[in-house]
């Protein structure tokens, strides 16, 4: 009988146990002399696959942390009285669990924060009586909310935000100003507009001084509140700390209220309300991920959402989107992952 | 036949899975409808989650149904609060 030996020239190498997933590719091996089998490491692209699903179902929350340590608060529930929810959830990897509410009821709402325990939320739509955009600032700690300094204006139409909660920042809202402003931990500061004015325009980013800014629509200047959606447009600007940039790099479908994760120079891009010119939209389950400098479509979202909250950390390579719509607020999460690793069984004979 | 038709409750983690992602078409809509792949992997799926087997007239029937509840939903919006997204309109299943 030939050996693998004879064809190939290497002996195949015994393990005892499999390596990691991530170094295994390309290896190949066997653990166990008596079932004939080798194994090998093998990598194929990313995809999105179903996480634990939020306590409260809800869209246009704020989010932030990582595929395995995240954080879900506020948001819109139709089935609450207000509309607007103050319901925290902690993501372990697995399941959310319920945490400690904040304060004042809010939606669309920019975030800020890298992790489950460092997290902010800045303005948004809150409950009635008009005006509906506010101005309000609640910081977390990883274990309750305190108020902070107000937004300079009260205003909506956030989707995300940079930095931390003692240097973090906002843009991208709504009346469509281009309106950007900094956090020092205990007020806001305005500084330099976006070049291009919008809203529902999703934010990232690692620090204060690296952010980016992706799609969303605009509204004429001379009104307070959009007369019908604009097209979804797929620019995106990065900040340098003092001014934003226009780059080449372009959605390869423009959206809005779509979920960003990631930093200047790996972030991915899911979902959102499409349609250029608009109306009629769509919501999208595509994605797509950036490298720095461009935009690469990706694989899909298991279904199409829009208004969901999103993880911050992990680059372009892991990610979460949780909760949004359509079909009123959902509660269901999804967990990107780039590559996936398997290490397949293949027996020989 | 490219697709087949269910209408399954996500379970949450594990419901769909990468290697799920990567054997079958899948994709979810509104009323729990999922359009999934029409091949062994993506009947396993269907038969794994208890999916409830549905022609494409009958999900295309409740994803319409939802929309029109998210209509009803959207016209009775403050006009202030239409401004955020148009009205949601019907579409065709893949």
């Amino acid at each position: 009988m030939a050996t693998y030996k004879g064809i190939q020239g290497y002996k195949v190498e015994y393990l005892s146990a499999d390596p990691p997933d991530s170094t295994s590719v390309g290896q190949l091996w066997y653990n166990d002399s008596g079932s004939g089998a080798f194994k090998i490491g093998t990598s194929v692209s990313g995809s999105w696959s179903a996480g634990g699903a939020l306590n409260t179902a809800r869209s246009m929350m704020g989010g932030t942390g990582s595929q395995t340590a995240a954080l879900a608060f506020f948001g819109a529930a139709p089935g609450d009285p207000s509309g607007a929810v103050l319901v925290s959830e902690e993501y372990n990897g697995t399941a959310w669990t319920n945490s400690t509410s904040g304060t004042s009821r809010r939606y669309n709402g920019g975030s800020i924060g890298q992790t489950s325990t460092d997290a902010g939320y800045a303005g948004g739509y809150g409950a009635p009586p008009p005006p509906l955009g506010k101005a309000f600032t609640e910081v977390w700690n990883g274990s309750s909310w305190t108020e902070k300094g107000d937004l300079n204006s009260g205003r909506q139409g956030f989707f995300g935000g940079a930095g931390t909660t003692t240097a973090g920042l906002v843009a991208g809202s709504g009346p469509a100003d281009g309106a950007t402003e900094t956090f020092n931990g205990t007020c806001w500061t305005e500084t330099a507009n976006l070049i291009t004015a919008r809203q529902y325009a999703p934010v990232t980013g690692a620090t204060q001084d690296a952010a980016m800014c992706v799609g969303g629509y605009g509204v004429p200047a001379a009104s307070p509140y959009s007369n019908g959606p604009g097209s979804r447009i797929g620019i995106t600007e990065t900040w340098n700390g003092t001014s934003w940039t226009h780059v080449s790099g372009t959605l390869n479908l423009g959206r809005i209220s779509a979920a960003l994760s990631g930093t200047t120079t790996a972030a991915i891009i899911a979902g959102g309300s499409t349609g250029d010119p608009a109306p009629p939209t769509t919501t999208t389950a595509t994605a797509e991920t950036w490298d720095g400098s461009s935009w690469t479509t990706v694989g899909s979202l298991g279904a199409a959402e829009e208004e969901m909250g999103s993880s911050r950390t992990g680059g372009n390579t892991t990610a979460l989107s949780f909760g949004g719509n359509p079909g009123g607020s959902i509660s269901a999460t999804e967990e990107w992952t780039d590559p996936i690793y398997t290490i397949k069984t293949v027996t020989t004979s | 036949m490219a697709n087949t038709y269910c209408t399954a409750t996500n379970t949450g983690k594990g419901f769909f899975t990468h290697q799920d992602r990567n054997n079958f078409f899948l994709s979810g809509h509104a009323g729990d409808v999922w359009v999934v792949g029409n091949n062994a992997a993506g009947v396993s799926w269907i038969n794994r989650v208890s999916g409830t087997g549905k022609t494409k007239a009958e999900a295309q029937a409740i994803v319409d149904g939802k929309v029109e509840e998210a209509q009803v939903a959207y016209d009775a919006l403050p006009a202030e609060e239409k401004t955020r997204n148009p009205r949601p309109v019907k579409y065709t299943l893949p």
